[in-house]
């Protein structure tokens, strides 16, 4: 990471920092910010509603156990303003989240970024391709 | 960082504030050598954003104590000083149950509000829970004793080229800020908006309530940018809807 880079990086934090806490209208579900947790699966559900949007995907782990997780997004009305649509997640569609999980271990989490089958990163903060070294924003 | 919770909505936020050219809706980018944009002359119409904190009260600001009381028997997620967070059917959030957000807890919104000029009215349309608020330029003086409303009765008027708005006639219901700060009926708000250039105002907002704090203060300014592009959508608050978060993601991922 070249030092403009860092700069910029730098800014952002800034911002933020002095910036309001933002959420949508109440709070989200008690998870750990702390930890991000990436499952690969396909998705079962997608329900695009106030207060806030939400898929669910299946899950596989290596014993052929499946489970169902939930990740929670913000509201659609945000969620349209940074790329995605009602229609953008269908049930059967492979995905692979990147998530904060439930702190209480309920298979539940508050997306961080969604990959879909043809690349699209689709996260609260915007919609955007995997570059050569990773996000490009 | 003073919220933990900050974390994920981070993106969002640096997306919406720096990243325009990312919305298909938003103004084509600036060309080169093209002339600066004029700052439109007591014409604040079009749709803003630029989310506020969710504490709107200073730390040196003294409440009196029934409010400081009050103040401590809240129940949010959002934590503060030392109050305990909680995540369950106890949040004494009132808009949990739909109550309009109110002025001024709704400039913390993610949504971005409207500004509609009429002839001796203006039009503040806020995206959140879809709350339209009428602030009456014709002149009229600020009423002594206004009916108590969920959003108050405001008068504005020009100071140079800045939007002043006086606000007093409040009921007691609503919430000053996301953390619970209470507020009297007495509440009187004075919201100052201030053009810096075509694409970005500061919104100044004076608290005035003796009976509930010892002292006045401003909050602000707050740097809030024109979002040429946007549009207001429909965000209603519905019993139902909140129900059925409740349901799905909140209880089951706060319980212990």
């Amino acid at each position: 990471m070249n030092s403009n880079r860092i700069a910029a990086l730098l800014v952002v934090f800034i911002f933020l920092a002095i910036s309001a806490p933002l959420f949508a209208h109440h709070g989200q579900a008690a998870v750990d910010l702390n930890t991000k947790v990436t499952l690969k699966g396909t998705v079962t559900n997608f329900e695009w509603v106030n207060p806030h949007a939400h898929f669910s995907f299946d899950v596989k782990d290596e014993s052929g156990k499946v489970q169902n997780w939930t990740m929670e997004l913000t509201t659609p009305l945000m969620l349209q303003r940074i790329g995605w649509s009602r229609t953008i997640l269908k049930p059967g569609d492979p995905v692979t989240a990147t998530f904060y999980p439930a702190k209480n271990g309920s298979p539940i989490g508050i997306l961080d970024n969604a990959v879909l089958a043809d690349g699209t990163i689709l996260s609260r903060g915007g919609s955007t391709h995997v570059g050569e070294k990773g996000v490009k924003q | 960082m003073r919220n933990r919770w900050m974390g994920s909505t981070m993106l969002l936020v640096a997306a919406l504030a720096f990243s325009p050219a990312v919305f298909s809706q938003s103004a084509p980018p600036a060309q080169p050598g093209k002339a600066k944009q004029e700052i439109p002359v007591r014409d604040f119409s079009g749709v803003w954003y630029g989310p506020m904190e969710l504490n709107m009260v200073p730390e040196s600001v003294a409440m009196q104590p029934w409010a400081e009381a009050k103040f401590n028997s809240e129940k949010t997620e959002y934590p503060v000083g030392n109050r305990p967070t909680v995540k369950d059917i106890s949040n004494t959030d009132p808009i949990l149950h739909c109550d309009p957000v109110g002025i001024p807890r709704i400039y913390w919104s993610i949504h971005p509000f409207e500004i509609i000029q009429l002839s001796g009215r203006i039009l503040i349309y806020y995206e959140e829970f879809r709350e339209v608020r009428d602030v009456w330029m014709d002149g009229r003086p600020i009423p002594k004793d206004p009916e108590p409303t969920w959003l108050g009765t405001s008068i504005g008027h020009w100071d140079g080229n800045d939007l002043v708005i006086d606000t007093v006639g409040f009921n007691d219901k609503t919430w000053l800020d996301s953390v619970g700060h209470p507020h009297t009926q007495d509440l009187h708000l004075t919201e100052r908006f201030h053009r810096v250039d075509h694409d970005t105002m500061q919104i100044s907002i004076t608290f005035d309530d003796p009976k509930a704090y010892k002292t006045s203060w401003t909050y602000g300014p707050r740097t809030i940018q024109l979002k040429p592009g946007w549009e207001i959508g429909e965000l209603f608050c519905t019993i139902e809807d909140e129900k059925n978060f409740e349901k799905s993601i909140m209880n089951p991922s706060g319980k212990p």
